[in-house]
């Protein structure tokens, strides 16, 4: 029998750009670390977000968050849920909890792997019961904006401090730098 | 059945083939149904962090820790399972805790020299490993530099990372720094207070160069023993540590 693209061509094609299309998806898939456009990016631009039993501080963290994200194309959202899913507790110091105040962790990639549908945001009181609510809503922006896709900003790249991207910090709004990274993105 | 539809349906077993081997490469991470004492070989989930403290000064993160130490990891195995109030919905998650042979001590607190530690790396929930910032999970066999500090939920000797920039995974003649930082982390130059130029340098492919790092690392653990780096004041705490 003689091979299938020399007695087809147009199928040989197809298979041929399967292969091709299958191995660009596959090569797609570690971020690039050149800004702070690294993270994985959501699945769309709505966040439906769910307050679960939160504290005072922790809800207006959240909320923080909220109002942060919507200063950009993201529609963060108490009307629905199911995207993000944030909690405070104190999860202590131990293991990967030391030196943790905020964290956000996708808990479901969609099918690709490429995207994150749900992201989990925890707030750890273990710290920030000790702190100034302007270091609760400087996390409840920071952990927003994770989900929005951006990662840190450092001192040699937001040179005036405004961004609460930057850990450790006490800042709580996105910077235009920051709000133009997730309009590009989303 | 002529030789067209053979081929036809080759073609499309083929396609099914590929189209299926793309899905499962990349599929979503939560599937599993593994038990939380069977963990993955991998952290392929991903989790960012906010850090009460702040490394830009490899001086000052060396006398921050209890602990630095070069050494192998022998095994990985389960550690410590978080169960999290059923009010909550959050899934367990378990600990993933290091075997590490020590080969040598480069700074302590005082405390004695271990041969061998516990350290906590990375946890799993629900099958799938997370590592946090980006750090990948160092395996049984590989080389590092650990920066710790005494874990408050284990018995002495196990250490956890004093934050997300304290692990240097050595690779032959490069090294891996882990964490997050554009330019003023702890490993961009500064040290014992001052900015130094000849700090190590990022090769085109994101590590440094191992005897180049190594030097650093020595002389920053030579400069928290004199006491010339201090030590970064700590963020209080409140209620139970572990």
């Amino acid at each position: 029998m003689r091979a299938f693209w020399k007695t087809s061509p147009r199928l040989g094609g197809v298979a041929l750009a399967t292969v091709v299309l299958a191995l660009a998806l596959l090569s797609i898939r570690g971020p690039a670390y050149a800004d702070n456009n690294d993270l994985i990016d959501p699945d769309d631009v709505t966040h439906y977000v769910d307050r679960n039993a939160l504290t005072s501080d922790g809800n207006l963290a959240a909320l923080r968050g909220i109002a942060e994200l919507d200063t950009t194309k993201m529609n963060a959202t108490l009307d629905g849920s199911g995207d993000v899913e944030v909690y405070d507790a104190s999860y202590g110091t131990s293991g990967s909890w030391n030196n943790t105040r905020g964290r956000a962790t996708c808990v479901n990639k969609t099918w690709t792997g490429l995207e994150c549908d749900v992201w989990e945001v925890r707030f750890n009181q273990s710290y920030l019961d000790s702190q100034s609510l302007a270091n609760w809503w400087h996390v409840g922006c920071h952990e927003f904006g994770h989900t929005a896709g951006i990662s840190h900003r450092d001192a040699d790249d937001d040179t005036n401090n405004n961004s609460c991207m930057r850990s450790g910090g006490s800042n709580y709004f996105l910077d235009n730098h920051d709000v133009a990274v997730i309009n590009d993105d989303v | 059945m002529s030789r067209r539809i053979v081929v036809v349906v080759a073609v499309v077993v083929g396609v099914a083939i590929v189209v299926y081997a793309v899905m499962y490469l990349n599929r979503g991470d939560t599937s599993s149904s593994q038990s939380s004492r069977t963990f993955p070989a991998e952290a392929r989930g991903v989790a960012f962090v906010d850090e009460a403290v702040i490394y830009d000064d490899l001086g000052r993160m060396t006398a921050t820790a209890d602990l630095v130490v070069r050494g192998s990891v022998r095994d990985a195995t389960a550690g410590k399972t978080h169960v999290y109030p059923p009010s909550e919905a959050l899934a367990d998650e378990t600990d993933r805790l290091l075997t590490v042979q020590v080969e040598e001590v480069v700074y302590s607190d005082g405390r004695a020299a271990p041969k061998a530690i516990t350290v906590v790396e990375g946890w799993w929930s629900q099958g799938v490993g997370y590592a946090v910032e980006g750090m990948p999970w160092i395996k049984p066999g590989q080389q590092a530099y650990f920066y710790l500090t005494a874990d408050p939920g284990y018995p002495a000797d196990t250490y956890t990372y004093v934050g997300t920039t304290g692990r240097v995974l050595l690779m032959n003649d490069r090294a891996q720094v882990s964490g997050d930082h554009h330019g003023d982390g702890p490993w961009d130059g500064a040290l014992g207070g001052r900015a130094r130029a000849s700090g190590p340098t990022e090769t085109a492919d994101g590590r440094h160069h191992t005897q180049a790092i190594e030097g650093w690392i020595r002389a920053a653990a030579v400069s928290a023993q004199r006491g010339e780096s201090k030590p970064m004041p700590l963020p209080r705490i409140t209620g139970p540590k572990a």
